[in-house]
């Protein structure tokens, strides 16, 4: 809770300081905000505590998961520099509306009323929407920006549908008096209540980009500024699966035969879809969108099982496929930079040119395809792992199948980058990258082999 | 002395070999590293008695709550396994000894990356430890053929890698499949999954499951289209490495982890297996024939030679699995033979290609009846290796059922047929233009051809050892059947 706090000071700080000159003094600022926030995060470990009426929860589940949003906007942040060394003038805002919707990420994790997490997605979602459009000179980000906007704001109104649909069966927002509703109502629960269920899963599949209700997300991606979309493919990803599991074991664990069918199809066409569409990408950004709607086809699965190991598999997969991921859109960033470029062949040489950018950029993709001894292979061997627990052997089929071919895509983008080309300029990292970078990788590697220690949180 | 240092050596060596970049540093330092893992493998294989069970065993637990340790383990056919890695891991580098590829520390310290993934997958007795050192293996191969490879080679390293790791992920997830059926602590160790009882429908898919992942890397028709061409395009080290190691891998998969696993499963598609294996062999035989690159031709060859082992596993009795033993090593080192004398070739006259050559033997007569006595190795002339390793597979196969040996004794006879028409091709005749570019064989390349001889005329003729060596343990695993 002291890390919420903490992060609306830091952000109204971040407003205020936008008027003075300096750009890194916004960048510190943020920086330290983030770290007190990460650490108080951490201090809550442990703790077990209802608050506001049980309209927020903290608990070991809330905690790890704000701690790995908030570690990866640091991350953000740091690869963020660039903007500063660019002098974008409405930085100050960029960086503000970024921990606004950090703190609706926060609140998402830790609900215990779906009120709650009304306010924590609208929290997290309208800054989203603005910062999409934030290079307010180019149509693509307006495009963006409206796009998101108009089909966010429809998505919203499909959850609050299902909010209300659920409270007229129920009589209440609280998510464990739903759970006991369904216990003691069980031969007569209302129609209203399972449309509901329906309804609301439609809506936060919409957040977490899950298919048939993806179709913002390639056009999002490619058109908001790539610090945003890192934004959007890690921390929000990460704070709509804490969420979706959360309320689905919460509130309906005990419908869990009911609900499982429809996830069981949303996850089989995430998982099918995405991997075929990703075939076909030229452009680095498009490509990553449908990357990304396909590792949350493997994040579903470990929700559809719904077991004890859950959890920790989300957890472990949103974080290691956070590391990968933001070492690729910086990569792009710093290309797109330099050449204005993001399509695939643009990057051929790329790696030649600059070996050691190459080599963690080779990682990166290693551990999003999913190959020892990286974070990713533990996450995807996890998800499997808890799926086929729960008995669902034939979409963990799929899933290895959808692993191959997405060998294809993320091993296409390695073949480039090693590809022998003499264009290639050699482009110079500053020190907030390679950081970022470093630990990135470092931790990429560290959950590959020691991947004992973040799966036993949870 | 424990198995852990048969991993750690390579690696460390592969280490050192990043901070240099002088060719003949590198050089040396990898011959040396090479001979100190290979003599350490001899003294393990001295030490060891293997009828009193496993003595070199290593076990820390590396992921508890999963059950995945870090366990190794030898036992004769490990043991054997690891001898084969790492003397023709060393025949491999030595080949190279007059080769200047760039980066040479780059090259040689992934080499010896592979060598140690391959040693970890013969020691590992852990389901997750094989399948990452199994999958450890095959990136560095991956980047080697990327970066050093011949024409092509973007399009053919992904399609190589997408046909591997589809095999190896369907094997992850039979064995994830197969931890949950563990009984009580649940666990990836080998001896856990040897206790499980499934029932004879699960196990006819797991067997599938297991199986592609294997014949994949072997390549056992109708998973090897990948072969010929990464064989062909592959710089010749990493050929050597494919076809002499690698490809040993799946055999020594199929014989750890499949056949005691799913015995029932493999009783019921034994057969079907056999049958495609000498389809395929065949069917490799006579594209074979047709070939004009000599590397193109010993992939073909080398997949009809490896078909027959394949049926050999199958057929499931002492013969034929002490035949595909011994066929393992002895196939490593006549296709390593054949592959570095079709390198010299290439590197001599610039071309590959059959038809191009001729009268070779003119110029070089020592070097042209090295490759005579290669090639009858490889066809199988009595007296030399490969008539041991074949004829023990035949004859298993005939006591399994006749007709099968039968097919297979066909694949050795039009392996006569090709092998002795490169022969004539491209070392009798008259010395063309090309050909005439051939001059003298420098030592090198015949100190690495003369082991080879000899080792090819010596299990011909004497290969009680070995056959000692594998004994107890094909007993063991017979038994477990």
């Amino acid at each position: 809770m002291n890390s919420l706090i903490i992060l609306s000071i830091t952000g109204i700080t971040l407003l205020f300081a936008g008027l003075g000159k300096s750009k890194w003094v916004l960048f510190t600022i943020g920086i330290a905000g983030l770290i007190t926030a990460g650490i108080l995060t951490l201090a809550d470990w442990g703790k077990n505590e209802a608050l506001f009426n049980k309209m927020i929860i903290i608990d070991d589940y809330s905690t790890a998961f704000n701690f790995s949003i908030i570690f990866t906007t640091l991350m953000i942040f740091l690869i963020s520099s660039n903007y500063i060394r660019n002098a974008n003038k409405y930085l100050a805002e960029i960086y503000a509306l970024m921990i606004f919707a950090l703190i609706g990420g926060c609140i998402m994790t830790s609900f215990g009323n779906m009120v709650t997490l009304f306010m924590g997605i609208e929290t997290l979602s309208i800054p989203l929407y603005v910062l999409a459009g934030s290079r307010k000179t180019s149509i693509a980000s307006n495009e963006a920006s409206f796009k998101y906007f108009i089909l966010g704001s429809f998505a919203t109104a499909f959850f609050l549908l299902g909010v209300a649909l659920i409270y007229g069966a129920s009589g209440t927002f609280n998510t464990n008096e739903i759970s006991s509703y369904i216990l003691l109502h069980q031969t007569q629960i209302p129609k209203i209540f399972y449309t509901g269920i329906i309804i609301l899963i439609i809506g936060l599949c919409f957040k977490i980009a899950a298919i048939p209700f993806h179709f913002w997300s390639p056009d999002v991606y490619e058109g908001a500024p790539t610090l945003v979309t890192t934004f959007m493919a890690t921390v929000v990803k990460t704070a709509g699966f804490a969420a979706i599991f959360r309320l689905l074991q919460n509130a309906f664990s005990n419908l869990s035969v009911y609900w499982q069918t429809i996830l069981w199809i949303i996850t089989l066409l995430t998982l099918l879809i995405s991997a075929l569409a990703a075939l076909n990408q030229t452009g680095m950004k498009r490509l990553m969108a449908y990357s990304g709607i396909s590792n949350s086809g493997f994040i579903l699965l470990a929700v559809l099982a719904m077991n004890s190991m859950s959890p920790g598999a989300i957890l472990f997969y949103t974080f290691t496929y956070a590391l990968g991921t933001i070492i690729v859109f910086g990569m792009i960033m710093l290309h797109q930079e330099y050449t204005g470029s993001d399509s695939i062949l643009s990057f051929e040489g790329f790696g030649r040119a600059n070996p050691v950018s190459g080599i963690i950029f080779t990682l990166a993709l290693l551990s999003l395809t999913g190959i020892p001894v990286t974070g990713g292979f533990f996450a995807k061997y996890y998800i499997f792992l808890t799926a086929i627990h729960s008995n669902f052997i034939w979409i963990v089929v799929i899933g290895v199948i959808t692993t191959v071919i997405s060998i294809y895509y993320y091993f296409k983008i390695i073949n480039a980058l090693w590809k022998e080309n003499r264009c290639q300029k050699k482009i110079p990292l500053i020190i907030p990258f390679r950081t970022a970078f470093l630990i990135c990788s470092i931790l990429i590697i560290l959950t590959g082999i020691f991947p004992d220690y973040l799966i036993r949180l949870l | 002395m424990n198995a852990l240092f048969l991993i750690v050596i390579p690696f460390i060596a592969s280490g050192l070999i990043l901070l240099f970049r002088k060719s003949i540093i590198v050089k040396c330092i990898s011959i040396a590293a090479s001979l100190i893992q290979l003599l350490l493998t001899l003294y393990v294989l001295i030490q060891t008695n293997f009828s009193q069970g496993n003595i070199l065993s290593f076990f820390i637990e590396w992921i508890p709550s999963l059950g995945i340790n870090f366990s190794l383990n030898v036992d004769g056919i490990s043991m054997f396994m690891l001898v084969l890695t790492n003397f023709l891991s060393l025949l491999i580098l030595v080949s190279g000894i007059n080769r200047e590829p760039k980066r040479i520390g780059m090259f040689y310290s992934m080499i010896f990356f592979t060598q140690a993934a391959m040693n970890g997958v013969f020691l590992s007795s852990n389901a997750i430890l094989f399948y990452i050192f199994w999958e450890l293996s095959l990136i560095p191969v991956y980047f080697m053929v990327l970066f050093w490879g011949g024409e092509r080679r973007q399009a053919i390293t992904l399609k190589f890698f997408i046909y591997t790791l589809l095999g190896s992920l369907f094997m992850l997830f039979a064995f994830i499949f197969l931890y949950w059926q563990t009984s009580g602590i649940h666990s990836f160790e080998i001896t856990d999954f040897y206790k499980i009882k499934i029932s004879p429908a699960v196990q006819n898919r797991l067997f599938w499951c297991l199986f592609i992942a294997f014949a994949i890397k072997i390549p056992l028709f109708p998973f090897h289209s990948w072969q010929p061409d990464t064989y062909t395009t592959a710089p010749t080290q990493v050929t050597m490495i494919l076809s002499g190691i690698m490809l040993k891998m799946g055999i020594y998969g199929i014989i750890r982890w499949l056949l005691p696993i799913v015995p029932q499963g493999v009783e019921h598609w034994s057969n079907t297996v056999i049958i495609l294996s000498i389809t395929g062999a065949l069917y490799a035989s006579v594209i074979a024939l047709k070939q004009n690159n000599i590397k193109t031709l010993l992939a073909w060859s080398s997949m009809a030679h490896v078909g027959i082992i394949g049926a050999g596993i199958f057929a499931r009795n002492l013969y034929s699995l002490q035949g595909v033993m011994l066929q393992m090593l002895f196939h490593g080192i006549n296709i390593i033979g054949l592959f570095l004398v079709a390198d010299t070739i290439e590197n001599r006259t610039g071309t590959r290609k059959i038809s191009e050559l001729g009268g070779i033997r003119n110029i070089s007569p020592f070097f042209s009846s090295t490759f005579l006595i290669i090639i009858l190795g490889s066809i199988a002339l009595p007296l030399t290796n490969g008539f041991i390793g074949e004829f023990l597979i035949l004859t298993g196969l005939f006591k399994y059922y006749s007709w099968y040996s039968i097919f297979a004794g066909l694949i050795v006879i039009t392996g006569a047929v090709y092998m002795l028409y490169i022969y004539q091709k491209v070392m009798l005749g008259q010395t063309n233009e090309l050909s005439d570019s051939f001059i003298k064989v420098p030592w090198a390349e015949n100190i690495v051809l003369i082991p080879v001889i000899i080792l090819i005329f010596l299990f011909g003729i004497y290969p009680i050892p070995l056959l000692n060596l594998t004994e107890i343990s094909v007993k063991g695993l017979l038994q477990m059947m």
